[in-house]
Order: C-alpha cells, then sequence, then structure tokens
C-alpha cells in the first residue's frame, strides 16, 4: 500500500518534468474532481427526505426544494464534468506529446545495432500502450484514487453516525462478495490461462495451415489438417463449459449477493427490526441503504485501481526507463567533414554471432567527385562495405578515415546529411509525393521540390497526374512502379543535397527501359558528388570510372 | 477448380440479410438444437419473473415494518425472498450448463465447416483472400451465428416481455402512474438512444484517426535507421507532434460530445424522475400511496430503462452481427475445388509439354505468355531467370492449382485437366520454399510423404536429403517434438525435412522450388551429391536462384517476360547467353 502510494509519487515527479506551463489545470483539477465526488453524496440524502417527509409526513411544500436541488445537482455536474475534461486534455496534450517526443528521440541516438533486433510490436507498446497508459496518472491514479479513498472514509464515517449497528454489520459483510470474487477468480484463472493458450496455439495453426496450403495441397494433407483442427475444437469445447460455470458466477452470482442479499434483503431485514425499535427512520434507511451502495462501487474503483497500477506498472517502468535513459557518448559534437574523401584502412570485419570474416584486410580510397563500381558476387561482403562507410556497422579491425578523421570520431548527424542512399526497396511512407521528399528536406518550397524532381527526371509524371505532388502513393508507394519509386527516392537526395549518392542494387529489380530512365536521372548529378554504385548489372555500372571487385 | 470465373451460387442477399433470412441460412448449424433453445428460453424467463418478483417483496416487507409493524409476516415474506434468490442463484447454473453445450455443438459444426472449406478453396480464391483475415473468421467470427440466437432472439423477445410486465404491474397500482410511465419512458429511451448513436460516431472518427496515425507509426518503427541515415530526426518528431495534436484535437472533440450525450441522457432522466417523484407524491397525498409501492414502481422504472437500453443496444449490434455474418456467408459459399479429372493410377516416365500456354493472375499482367516448353522423361532441366518472372506458376500449374487461360499443358500426351488432382499430387512431389511443419515428431513430419513407409525407406529419404546428421544430433532423434510446444527448426533444417518428405514419397516428377535457398553450401553440396542416385529414372525441374543446383543440370531454360528465350547445356549457356552470365555474375572467361 504504501509502497504503491510511493510509486505513484515517484512517476509524478517524473512527469513533472514534462509539464512545463500546465502545472495550474493539475490543481484545479484536483479542486473540481473534489467537487464533482462531493456532489454525488447528495441525491441520497433528497431521496432519504423525499420518502420520509413527503411520502411518509405527506408535505408537499418540501418536493419543491428537493426537485430544484436535484435538478441543480445534475446541471452543476455537467459543467463540472466538461471543465474536467478540459484539463485532463490540456494536461495530456502536454505531458503525452512531450514523452512521446522525448522517446524517439532516444530512438534516434541509439546505436545502430539497436535497431537489428528490434521489434516493432514492442515499439508500438512503448509509444502506444504504455504511454497511453501513462495518461492515468494526471486522473485516475492520482486525484481519483486518493479522493475516492477520502470519500470511502467520509462514508464509512457518515454510515457510523446515522446508525452504527446497520453500519458495522453492513461493513463487515463487505468483504464477503470480495472474498468470493477473488476466489472464483482465482479459481477460474487455470481454465482462463488454458483457453488462452488453447486458443492462441489454435489461431496459430489456422493461420500457419492456410498460410501454407500450397504445400499442403501438394502433400495431400488436408484431412489431416481437419483432424487436428478438430483436436482443439474440442479442447476449446471442453474449456469453454468450464468458463461459463465461473462466468456464471462472477456475472450473476455474485452481483446477487451484492445487490439482492446484501444490499436489499440483509439491509431491509436488518434495517425493519431497527426501525421497529425506532433506532432509524424509513428515510433514513433508504438514504443509508443508497450510501452504502456508493460505499461499496467506490470501494471496489479504490481495489479495481490498485490492480491496475500493478498490471500496467510493466508500461509505467518501460517508459520510466526511457525518461531517464540519456545517451552517454552522444556523438553530436564530433568533426564536421568538409570535404568528404573516404579512405578505408585495412579493414576487417565479421558479424559479431558470425566465425567467418566477411571482409578481410580490405583497403579503398574514393576521393571526393570519385564515381566508383563495386562488383562481386552476392555474399562477398557489398553492402556490408556500405553500411561500414556511413557507421551503421563498426569494424571489428582497421579503420575508415574521412578527410583524415576516423569515422568513430565524426558527427554522425552532420555525416548522414550529406549521403544520400538509393536502395533496391527504399523508404518510402504511405502518404503523398509532396509529404514523401519532405523526408529530404523539411523546409523546401514548392520551387527546389519541383527541381529536384526535373533533375531526377521525373517532374513531368508527378506534373501528369490528377493531384500531382500531392497523389497519395500506397503503402511503401505501391501505387507507383518501381521505376517511378527510385526517381522519387533519387529526387529526395537531391532534394536533401546530400555529396555522396550511394545506388546499392537501385536499379536490380527494374527492365532495361526503366533502367535507362533513371540513368538518365543519374547523370544529371553534378561532377563534384561521389558516386557508389553497387550493382551485377553492366548497363548501371556505366558511368563510373572505375571498378572495384570484392571477392 | 475448373474455370476461373465460374459463375457466383446463389447464396445470400447481400444487401437482404435480416435476423430472420440468417437464421434460415444458418438453419443447418441449428440443427436438433432448438429443444435446447427452448430450454435455455425458459430458464431465463423464469429469472426473468424473479427480477421482477423481487422489488415487490422488499416494498412489502418496507410496508410491514412502517404501517403494519407486523414483524411475524415481515420474517416471512424475507424466507420468501431469501428462497427466490437462492433458486435462481441455481437455476443459472443449470441453465447455462444447456447454453454452453448448445453453443460448442453449433460452433464446432461451424467452424469445421468453413476451415474444411478454406482447405479446398480454390488456388485463386486463396490468393486472393488475406489469411490472418480467413483464421479470424473461421476461429471466431463463426460465433456470432450462435449470438445471433441467444442475443438477437432469446434475450431479446424476454427483455421486451420484461417491459410489457413492468409496465402491466405499474399499470395495476395506478393508471396515471401507467400512463405517465408509458409516455415518459420513450422519451428516455429515445435520449440515450440518439445519445448512444452520437458517441458511437465519434469513437468511430476518433478509430479512423488513430488508425492513419498508428499507421505511419508502424512505417517509422520499421524505418529508424533508414530515417536516420535519411536526416529526417527532426522531420520525423514535427510529424509525430502533428499527429498527436491532430488525434488529440478529434479525442477532445470525441470526449466533449460524449460528457454531453452522457449528461444529457442523465439530466432528462432526473427530469423524468422528478416528475415521478411529483406524481408518487401526489398519489400518496390523494391516494394514500405506500412506501413500499413508491420502491417498486422507482424500481421497475430503473429496471424499464436498462431493458429498453439492452433492446436498444442489441438492436445496433444486429448491423454489426449481419455484416459479420455475411462474411462468414461468404466463406460458406466459396468456391472449392472441382475434380472433372478421371485418370488414376501410377505414372511413370513422365513427360511434359507447355503448348503454347497463357496465364494470369486474376486482376494481374500475363505471367505466362504463349509459353512453349518440352520435357522428356527421365530429364533434369534447371528453369532460372528473374524473381516473379512465372517460374513458380509453372509448378503450381502441374499440381492443378491453375489451369491456363489458353493453350494446354500435357503429361504423358494427355492434357492435364483429365487427370484426377489426388492423381497429380500424389504423382508429383514439389518441394517448396514455404514449409509446413506440423506440431508432431520429426518422424511424423517426414512420414507425411508416404504414411505406409518403412523406417528403412524413411532413413535412405533422410539421408538423401541430408537431414540425417542434425537429427541424429538431436537427443529424441527422429521422436524430437516440433512445433508450437517443440524444438524449433532453423530454416535450412526445415528445408530439408521437406526434401526428405518429397523423397519419401517417390514420386516420378520432381519439381525444385527454390529448394536449396536457405542451406549453407556444404549441405546444398551433400544434397547435390545424391541427386544423381535419386533423380535417375525420375524426371526433375530444378527452378532455382543458385549456381551449384543449376549447373548440375542437363539442360537450361532461361525464362523472361513469361517466354523461355534460351535453352541449353549448362555449358552452351555459360558460355553463349550474356543473360545467364549476368544473372549468375558469371565473368566472360569463367
Amino acid at each position: 500500500m504504501v509502497k504503491k502510494i510511493q510509486y505513484r509519487f515517484r512517476v509524478l515527479k517524473e512527469l513533472n518534468k514534462y509539464a512545463v506551463g500546465v502545472r495550474g489545470f493539475f490543481l484545479i483539477k484536483i479542486f473540481l474532481s473534489a467537487l464533482s465526488i462531493g456532489m454525488a453524496l447528495i441525491a441520497p440524502y433528497l431521496y432519504g427526505q423525499y420518502i420520509q417527509r413527503t411520502i411518509l409526513g405527506k408535505h408537499m411544500e418540501c418536493l419543491v426544494w428537493i426537485v430544484g436541488i436535484y435538478i441543480g445537482t445534475q446541471l452543476l455536474s455537467t459543467v463540472l464534468a466538461l471543465l474536467n475534461n478540459k484539463c485532463t486534455y490540456t494536461i495530456n496534450n502536454k505531458v503525452t506529446v512531450a514523452v512521446r517526443t522525448k522517446i524517439m528521440r532516444n530512438r534516434f541516438q541509439q546505436k545502430f545495432q539497436f535497431y537489428t533486433n528490434l521489434n516493432v510490436g514492442n515499439e508500438k507498446m512503448i509509444f502506444d500502450d504504455a504511454v497511453g497508459k501513462m495518461c492515468d496518472f494526471c486522473g485516475i491514479q492520482t486525484i481519483d484514487y486518493f479522493l475516492l479513498v477520502l470519500q470511502v472514509v467520509t462514508l464509512t464515517f457518515m454510515l457510523l453516525v446515522m446508525e452504527w449497528h446497520l453500519a458495522v454489520l453492513m461493513i463487515i459483510s463487505i468483504p464477503i462478495s470480495f472474498w468470493i470474487n477473488h476466489l472464483n477468480g482465482k479459481a477460474a484463472k487455470e481454465n482462463n490461462q488454458q483457453t488462452w493458450n488453447n486458443d492462441r496455439a489454435w489461431g496459430d495453426w489456422i493461420f500457419t495451415s492456410i498460410n501454407a496450403w500450397k504445400e499442403i495441397r501438394a502433400m495431400q494433407l488436408e484431412e489431416r489438417c481437419e483432424e487436428n483442427f478438430d483436436e482443439y475444437s474440442k479442447k476449446y469445447s471442453k474449456l469453454f463449459r468450464v468458463y461459463t460455470r465461473f462466468w456464471v458466477t462472477r456475472r450473476f452470482t455474485i452481483p446477487k449477493i451484492k445487490e439482492e442479499f446484501l444490499m436489499q434483503f440483509l439491509l431491509i431485514f436488518v434495517g425493519g427490526v431497527l426501525i421497529c425499535k425506532g433506532n432509524i427512520t424509513i428515510g433514513s434507511l433508504l438514504a443509508f441503504s443508497q450510501y452504502y451502495s456508493i460505499l461499496t462501487s467506490s470501494l471496489q474503483t479504490v481495489i479495481n485501481t490498485d490492480t491496475d497500477l500493478q498490471i500496467n506498472s510493466v508500461h509505467y517502468d518501460k517508459v520510466l526507463k526511457e525518461l531517464e535513459w540519456t545517451d552517454e557518448e552522444a556523438k553530436n559534437n564530433g568533426y564536421k567533414p568538409q570535404n568528404y574523401d573516404i579512405k578505408v584502412d585495412n579493414v576487417t570485419f565479421r558479424y559479431p554471432e558470425g566465425n567467418v570474416d566477411i571482409l578481410k584486410d580490405f583497403s579503398l580510397t574514393i576521393p571526393k567527385g570519385d564515381r566508383v563500381g563495386i562488383v562481386g558476387q552476392s555474399g562477398a561482403g557489398k553492402s556490408t562495405l556500405l553500411n561500414l562507410l556511413v557507421g551503421v556497422l563498426e569494424p571489428t579491425d582497421g579503420r575508415i578515415l574521412i578527410d583524415g578523421h576516423d569515422l568513430r570520431e565524426i558527427n554522425q548527424k552532420v555525416l548522414h546529411q550529406k549521403v544520400g542512399f538509393i536502395l533496391q526497396e527504399g523508404v518510402l511512407f504511405n502518404t503523398t509525393i509532396r509529404e514523401n521528399l519532405l523526408y529530404g528536406k523539411e523546409d523546401a518550397t514548392q520551387e527546389e521540390i519541383e527541381k529536384a524532381c526535373e533533375r531526377a527526371c521525373v517532374k513531368e509524371f508527378i506534373e501528369s497526374l490528377p493531384n500531382k505532388y500531392d497523389t497519395e502513393i500506397g503503402e511503401k508507394g505501391t501505387l507507383l512502379s518501381g521505376g517511378q519509386r527510385q526517381r522519387i527516392i533519387l529526387a529526395r537526395a537531391f532534394l536533401k543535397d546530400v555529396d555522396i549518392f550511394v545506388f546499392d542494387e537501385a536499379t536490380s529489380a527494374l527492365d532495361q527501359h526503366t533502367e535507362n530512365l533513371i540513368q538518365n536521372a543519374i547523370s544529371n548529378i553534378n561532377k563534384d558528388k561521389t558516386i557508389i554504385v553497387v550493382s551485377h548489372r553492366e548497363s548501371s555500372l556505366e558511368i563510373c570510372n572505375r571498378r572495384v571487385l570484392i571477392e | 477448380m475448373g474455370k476461373k470465373e465460374s459463375t457466383k451460387r446463389v447464396g445470400v442477399d447481400k444487401n437482404n440479410f435480416t435476423v430472420l433470412s440468417a437464421l434460415k441460412y444458418f438453419s443447418i448449424f441449428y440443427d436438433k438444437m432448438h429443444f435446447n433453445f427452448f430450454l435455455f428460453y425458459f430458464g431465463r424467463l423464469i429469472t426473468m419473473l424473479e427480477s421482477v418478483i423481487v422489488p415487490i417483496l422488499i416494498g412489502l416487507m418496507i410496508n410491514l415494518v412502517v404501517y403494519y409493524q407486523d414483524f411475524e409476516r415481515f420474517l416471512q415474506v424475507g424466507m420468501i425472498l431469501l428462497c427466490v434468490c437462492v433458486f435462481c442463484c441455481v437455476l443459472n447454473y443449470l441453465i447455462y450448463e444447456i447454453y454452453s453445450d448448445f453453443w460448442n455443438k453449433i460452433v464446432e459444426r461451424i467452424r469445421k465447416k468453413t476451415y474444411s472449406i478454406a482447405l479446398h478453396m480454390t488456388a485463386t480464391g486463396l490468393s486472393n483472400s488475406n489469411y490472418g483475415d480467413l483464421s479470424q473468421q473461421i476461429q471466431w467470427k463463426v460465433t456470432e451465428c450462435v449470438q445471433l440466437v441467444v442475443k438477437n432472439v432469446i434475450h431479446n423477445v424476454n427483455n421486451i416481455l420484461q417491459i410489457f410486465v413492468c409496465i402491466f404491474l405499474i399499470f395495476r397500482i395506478s393508471v396515471l402512474l401507467g400512463v405517465v410511465t408509458v409516455v415518459l419512458l420513450p422519451i428516455s429511451g429515445y435520449v440515450s438512444w440518439t445519445g448512444g448513436k452520437v458517441i458511437r460516431k465519434e469513437k468511430n472518427r476518433n478509430q479512423q484517426e488513430y488508425g492513419r496515425y498508428i499507421n505511419w507509426m508502424y512505417e517509422v518503427f520499421g524505418h529508424y535507421k533508414e530515417l536516420r541515415l535519411l536526416s529526417a530526426e527532426s522531420r520525423v518528431e514535427s510529424k509525430l507532434i502533428e499527429h498527436q495534436q491532430e488525434l488529440i484535437k478529434t479525442d477532445v472533440k470525441a470526449s466533449i460530445a460524449t460528457i454531453l450525450a452522457q449528461n444529457i441522457i442523465n439530466n432528462v432522466n432526473v427530469w423524468v424522475q422528478m416528475i415521478l417523484y411529483v406524481i408518487l407524491a401526489w398519489l400518496s397525498v390523494k391516494e394514500g400511496l405506500t412506501i413500499g409501492t413508491v420502491t417498486v414502481v422507482l424500481g421497475y422504472y430503473t429496471t424499464l430503462n436498462k431493458s429498453i437500453l439492452v433492446v436498444v443496444g442489441d438492436y445496433f449490434s444486429i448491423q454489426g452481427r449481419m455484416s459479420i455474418l455475411q462474411r462468414v456467408s461468404e466463406i460458406l459459399e466459396a468456391e472449392t475445388e472441382t475434380d472433372t479429372g478421371t485418370i488414376s493410377g501410377e505414372l511413370q516416365n513422365a513427360t511434359v509439354s507447355f503448348k503454347n500456354v497463357t496465364f494470369a493472375y486474376r486482376g494481374k499482367e500475363d505471367v505466362l505468355r504463349d509459353f512453349n516448353l518440352d520435357i522428356s522423361a527421365g530429364e533434369k532441366l534447371a528453369i532460372v531467370g528473374e524473381s516473379g518472372c512465372g517460374k513458380s506458376t509453372l509448378a503450381y500449374m502441374l499440381i492443378g492449382f491453375y489451369r491456363p487461360n489458353s493453350g494446354t499443358v500435357l503429361l504423358n500426351g494427355r492434357a492435364l485437366e483429365e487427370y484426377s488432382l489426388s492423381y497429380l499430387r500424389r504423382n508429383i512431389g514439389v518441394v517448396q520454399q514455404e514449409i509446413f511443419i506440423f506440431d508432431g515428431s520429426i518422424r511424423d513430419n517426414i512420414m507425411i510423404g508416404n504414411p505406409d513407409a518403412t523406417e528403412e525407406m524413411m532413413i535412405n529419404a533422410v539421408k538423401a536429403a541430408g537431414a540425417y546428421e542434425f537429427i541424429m544430433e538431436m537427443e529424441d532423434k527422429f521422436d524430437t517434438m516440433l512445433g508450437k510446444n517443440g524444438r524449433q527448426l532453423s530454416g535450412g533444417q526445415k528445408q530439408r525435412i521437406s526434401i526428405a518428405r518429397v523423397y519419401l514419397k517417390n514420386p516420378s516428377l520432381i519439381i525444385f522450388d527454390e529448394a536449396t535457398a536457405s542451406l549453407d553450401q556444404a549441405t546444398e553440396e551433400k544434397i547435390l551429391g545424391d541427386w544423381e542416385q535419386i533423380l535417375a529414372e525420375r524426371t526433375a525441374i530444378v527452378i532455382a536462384h543458385r549456381k551449384s543446383s543449376v549447373m548440375m543440370c542437363q539442360k537450361i531454360a532461361l525464362m523472361e517476360e513469361g517466354r523461355i528465350v534460351e535453352i541449353g547445356t549448362p555449358e552452351y549457356m555459360a558460355k553463349n547467353s550474356a543473360k545467364f552470365r549476368t544473372l549468375f555474375a558469371i565473368g566472360e572467361g569463367e
């Protein structure tokens, strides 16, 4: 309990750093929530007064103020809810955006190896689910939690004052339903786990077997598949039967115990006895019953909130870890290269888990403005070399020098700004052509965009489209042909104004005609820019003034 | 199979799938379940009546205490209430046993049926469907077929009945109250209904915006490295903020709409409640209405409100359910392979010839254009060409997945259509790139090729497939369990298992479709070494990207744009074909 409260404050403190300018809203929110929770306590009192004074005492004049207050509080709580909502979103807008931006910055400062083992699903979990859950902290987990605890305490006190015999009895019986619920949940856990496992294995099985339909048919395995499917299906049925029993307990039996037995039978029964004795009036008893119902539901919420904290702490911890993360060796203040004379000096490379040297004692000099073609069989290490040149991989042995400085001492950001990659499968986003081009230069003007497209020989094509630069290109640019995609990527490199162009099998998947178009575009590259081409096609290497064979 | 675009069978009228027509359509799956439905309904009816009686009993208890101070009868009523409660608790367990029973039976039936259809769907149908979606439909969406009966029929009827019973009882208490309830209830019902609609609409819109945002995020997650090389960090950051602000904008809108709708519903309900309060107070003064009756009426009013919301909610869920059931019905109506061929038996000395074959996948460009190729018995032919040029299609055609749009494929001189599908698939072995591993032992997975094979035959096949060594290195050898709860194999190991399967099947025509692509050089050499012996007396087609496998064949055919453009012995091709040399990166003099 204390630990959980400490944890809440720790998270709040961490988030506070990202809440610049919205802290006032947090205080307003506390005030509004307190008001709302307090107002919820008015209705039962009015109900009791109504039964006692109007129905029993036949005082019609009380009815006016009872109805008036009822409607008044309802209207007021509407206003409060809207104001509260405004505060919540103002806080979230600031904090979650800041937190996500921070995590994104972390991502871009990681070492390149980090990306190889990256799991996209996991990334989604952190950015979306975990940060989303974090929003709870500005409301549910802190303000609401503490106020509800306060409400529970107040209500307990109120009930004791109203009629302490009844209050003690009813409060003692609260744990019964919680306890049964807990037992039921515990007993159902094993079954749920099995169901979950079976469902998942079964789902995987269905998916794989449909996915592998070619082999299943070629090997005539249909019947076997159906048998296997039936097995899962039978197991599901067995588990479902048990599940239903627990479900009935949770869905029908426990609410019955809570609502019919405790709140109606026991309360009216014992209350009836107390009314006979003259300890309590019927109006107070009915009000008592409503207060009691609020008490149990608030208590339930408090317990659920605590459980959620425990369940979600995996998420919270992930976000906290990200927020505390700093890159120890930030590479943003290294040497800023001027000329980009590249020198590969006796480089040996092997993957950490591999046992074969991909490159061995390899040396190569590419002065500025050089046009070099790299050839060799697949697997000879051509792509490895390219990755080494831009720091994506680090040599096991030897050095890579740029302008005579070791790559490790160079400001990587500046380096990446000056290199344009045109790969076989380049990155294009599922958005418009313009948006995609802007990834090359964020603040490019229309004029610059058009000029870049013209040089990449793609301007005419884009302008022939009905929506021109605002044409949507589909996922990974699938609405375009391969040649169009490559030329747009090339246009993006022109827009970025790079000094080194790297073509890695950029045209291998294209037919000769399309390739010629791209070669035209490539020939528009200024003479002072370095060009490195990796290709197994003769025609792609024509622009190079020398070739390097890697074996 | 047969014709590619066969006429759609008369199934469900797309725009007219109502509860009734859906029930009729799925009635085969409800077979012999009607009595169970009735029992379940009857049980629910009793529990519904209980929920009507309980407020009356409570009201009675209050009156007995407040007005009559009759403690003895108060105790009696209390006991009755307790008994009714306990009885209903027990009853619920009983009727839900019946429920899970018919649920299981119906769901098993329909799942089995849809899965079987998925397994036998035409190749064209399958390659055009989304496998993930299809599995979802089979595993989960079909349950809606039972929900249709439970929610839209049984619960719905009971809820409507409950509404009538409550209204009737209120009329019995006071005609004026009854009339007022009948007038007021639709108002709060209507407000809740339209309010709910607004909330749903806003949620949907929000969902769309979220979809856009998350798709973009996924693109970024997959390309951190590339984005960094593009130095697009600041662009991504500003995009991230922009996307989130868009999302929050719709979030705020949706939440305001939700809060407003929710509060309007609450406000209207409070007003209606207040009108009731006033009338009840007036009645208590004029006609001496008791507190017990007041609590009964207020209790019923709450019940009525809830029931109406449930009925309305069910009405809304119909649309969603119907569109799901429509998708399920589409699977049930999907075209399955039809076997028209009659030739069966054993294939020997296979010769294959493609005569002017043209083929295109549905809605795509031609893969094969006027394709001609002859393969004589016992020949080993390699087919090479850039990826996507239609090599694999040839293999699929031979085992009857697809039929040519024009031209014919002859097997031993007879058109492929004349052979039964099981004949083709039994006698032609295809080693494919995608390998399917069953949950089961290695032995099970290999014996798939020929369930009647002896242990010796199996071991020979395994040895020839270069799989013997790695299997023997495992602790349980051939009994090692594979699959979800077992050992995971590497791509290369799986491929060797799949080769062993086909060897064990002992077909007279073998097609290797990129079969050695994920093997290391040494293993490949081992497999190639055994080819001579394994492939003797068989016709073999080798589709490969690797030089080593291709050079082992007697003839090489080079495919480009859906045709064979060059054909010859490996030596001839290496010497005379520039295209072949480019494809395999062979130097001029090599």
